[in-house]
C-alpha cells in the first residue's frame, strides 16, 4: 500500500487519469461478442499494454479492465464461476503495467439489473456479485475502488457500503448522467443533488460523472455537482457520440474539440480527469499538457 | 391532459400512469361488467395512459421506476381485458419478434419496448440478448411474426443488424416481416443504409410504428 492515498493527493491537486479501456481493445481486436475482461486472462498482454499506453500519455492512476466483471454482469456471457479469476488478473495487471507510484482504481461497472421492486434483481444477490469483485480486486493489490458509470443510487450506495466493509481505501462513486430538459438525471431518476449527497452519505470518499456525454455536454453537469460537494470531483467525457462508419465505432468529437471544455472542469474543482468512451492516449497527452504536470507522483 | 372520464368519474388510465397495479385491475374489471367494450375501454383509455408514459419518459418528466410499473398496471389491466378482447377478435394487433443483436447484452430498453408494444395489444416474443443471426432466423421462421425488432446499445453491435436482415434476404424472409431497429447509437440514416424498413427513436415510437407498418387498408 502506498503511503499517500489517492485521495490525499486528490484533495491538494489535479490527479491525470488513464482513457478508454473497451474502445482501446477493440482497435486491438477485441470482437463483437468477445467479453473484453476475458482479455485479463485470454490476451493480459494487450490489457497491460494499454495500461501502459496511458501512463506513458501522463495517466497518473489507472482503472482495471473490470468494468463488466462482477458475477452477475458475467452471467450473461456464462462466465460468472471466473468472475474472481478475471478481476484478480485486472488488479494484476494494471500492477504490473504501471511505474511505480502510479495508483491502481479496482472499476466495477453496474450490473446492467434493476433492483426490486422495479427489476427482479434483489439486494443481497447485488451485495453477493459486489462482495465477489472487491474482494478479488483487493486481493490483486489496487489501490483505490471504483463503482463507475452508475445509473441507481440505490446500486451505488450499496456499492459504497460493501466496498467500505472491506477496505479503509478510498472509494470513488461515479454516475453516468442524461441530459433532460429539466436538467441532469439518472435512468432510474436520481437528480444531481441526489445521487451526490446519497453516495456521500453512503461514505464514497470522491463523487463524480463519466460517459453517455462528451465534454460540452458534461461541462454544466460538472458545474452542478461542484456545488453538492466539497470532496474532490471525478470527471471522465466521452469523446463524442459512437458513429458507425463502415464497420467500426468512431467517435465524434476530436482531441481539440474534446479538451475546449476541460480547463472549465479544471476551474470548477475538478480533481480526478480522464476520459471516457472513444478517447484513447493522445487524448490524455493534451489532457496531461493542460494538466501541466509531468511526472508528479506520490 | 385528463384522464377521468367526461363525467368526471376516475379513469383507469390515471391509475396506469401512477403505476397502481390493483386499482387498475379493479377499474377494468368494473367497466367490463358495466358493459363497456373491451376494445373501446383499450383504444380511449389504456392506450392513451401508455402514451402519456411514453411522452413523459422521453421528455424527462417520468424516469425508468415509474415506466416499469406504469407498464405492469397496464399488464394487469390487460389480463383483465385479453379474454374478451380474444374472444371479440381471434388474434392480436400483430406480433412481434424482438432481440438484442449479438454481442451485445442490453436490454433495459427493449424490456420498456416489450411492456409498450404488449400494453398496446402486440403479441411479442422475446429472444433475450445477445442473440444471434442463426436465432433470428430460426425464430422468425417458427413464429412467422409481423414485424421483427432488433436492439443494440453499442455502436460496436450495430453491424449484426445488417447481417440479420442480409440473413433474412438469403433465406427469403425478408418480404415476409418487417423490420424496426432501434437503441442509443442506432439513427434513421443507419436504418435505411441497411435496408431496414424503420427506425424507431424510444419505445412510443416502436408502437406507433408497428401500427403503422400493420395498417392495412380497410
Amino acid at each position: 500500500m502506498k503511503a499517500r492515498t489517492l485521495l490525499d493527493v486528490a484533495v491538494e491537486r489535479v490527479v491525470l487519469l488513464d482513457g478508454g479501456m473497451g474502445t482501446m481493445l477493440i482497435d486491438c481486436g477485441l470482437k463483437q461478442g468477445q467479453v473484453p475482461e476475458l482479455w485479463n486472462l485470454d490476451h493480459p498482454e494487450i490489457v497491460q499494454e494499454v495500461h501502459r499506453q496511458y501512463t506513458s500519455a501522463g495517466a497518473e492512476a489507472v482503472l482495471t479492465n473490470t468494468f463488466g466483471a462482477s458475477s452477475i454482469k458475467l452471467a450473461d456471457s456464462r462466465l460468472s464461476d471466473r468472475a474472481c479469476q478475471i478481476n484478480y488478473a485486472g488488479a494484476e495487471i494494471a500492477l504490473k503495467a504501471c511505474p511505480p507510484g502510479t495508483y491502481v482504481i479496482g472499476d466495477i461497472g453496474p450490473t446492467g439489473k434493476i433492483l426490486e421492486p422495479y427489476g427482479d434483481l434483489s439486494e443481497s444477490e447485488l451485495r453477493d456479485s459486489l462482495e465477489r469483485q472487491v474482494e478479488s480486486l483487493l486481493e490483486g493489490g489496487v489501490d483505490a475502488l471504483i463503482l463507475e458509470t452508475q445509473m441507481d443510487l440505490r446500486e451505488a450506495a450499496i456499492g459504497v457500503a460493501v466496498a467500505k466493509s472491506l477496505t479503509s481505501l478510498p472509494v470513488i462513486v461515479s454516475f453516468t448522467f442524461n441530459k433532460t430538459k429539466r436538467g441532469y438525471f439518472t435512468l432510474m431518476g436520481n437528480s444531481v443533488q441526489a445521487a451526490i449527497s446519497g453516495a456521500l452519505d453512503a461514505g464514497a470518499d470522491v463523487v463524480g460523472t463519466n460517459c453517455s456525454l462528451d465534454s460540452a455536454e458534461m461541462k454544466d453537469l460538472v458545474i452542478e455537482i461542484g456545488k453538492h460537494t466539497t470532496a474532490p470531483v471525478y470527471a471522465k467525457a466521452n469523446a463524442g457520440r459512437a458513429e458507425l462508419v463502415g464497420e467500426t465505432a468512431s467517435y465524434a468529437q476530436s482531441v481539440e474539440d474534446f479538451m475546449k471544455s476541460l480547463p472549465e472542469f479544471l476551474e470548477h474543482g475538478v480533481r480526478l480527469i480522464g476520459g471516457c468512451c472513444g478517447t484513447n492516449p493522445s487524448y490524455i497527452s493534451a489532457l496531461h499538457r493542460l494538466v501541466g504536470r509531468s511526472c508528479h507522483r506520490a | 391532459m385528463t384522464l377521468d372520464r367526461p363525467d368526471g368519474s376516475e379513469g383507469a388510465g390515471r391509475f396506469i400512469i401512477e403505476g397502481d397495479q390493483q386499482k387498475a385491475r379493479q377499474i377494468t374489471s368494473e367497466a367490463l361488467s358495466s358493459g363497456v367494450a373491451a376494445k373501446d375501454f383499450l383504444d380511449r383509455e389504456l392506450i392513451p395512459a401508455m402514451d402519456v408514459v411514453g411522452a413523459r419518459f422521453k421528455d424527462g418528466d417520468m424516469f425508468l421506476p415509474e415506466v416499469l410499473l406504469a407498464a405492469r398496471a397496464m399488464k394487469a389491466a390487460m389480463s383483465v381485458l385479453q379474454p374478451e378482447l380474444s374472444r371479440v377478435s381471434a388474434q392480436a394487433r400483430g406480433k412481434v419478434v424482438i432481440g438484442t443483436v449479438e454481442g451485445d447484452v442490453h436490454d433495459i430498453g427493449k424490456s420498456i419496448v416489450i411492456s409498450m408494444l404488449e400494453g398496446a395489444g402486440f403479441e411479442v416474443i422475446d429472444l433475450g440478448t445477445n442473440v444471434t443471426a442463426e436465432t433470428f432466423i430460426c425464430q422468425i421462421t417458427e413464429h412467422q411474426p409481423h414485424v421483427l425488432c432488433m436492439s443494440a446499445l453499442l455502436t460496436t453491435t450495430m453491424p449484426a443488424m445488417k447481417e440479420v436482415i442480409r440473413r433474412l434476404k438469403e433465406n427469403q424472409l425478408r418480404e415476409k416481416v418487417k423490420v424496426i431497429i432501434g437503441g442509443a447509437p442506432v439513427t434513421e440514416s443507419f436504418a435505411s443504409e441497411i435496408d431496414s424498413d424503420a427506425y424507431a427513436e424510444d419505445a412510443g415510437a416502436t408502437v406507433t410504428i408497428c401500427k403503422r407498418l400493420l395498417s392495412r387498408p380497410e
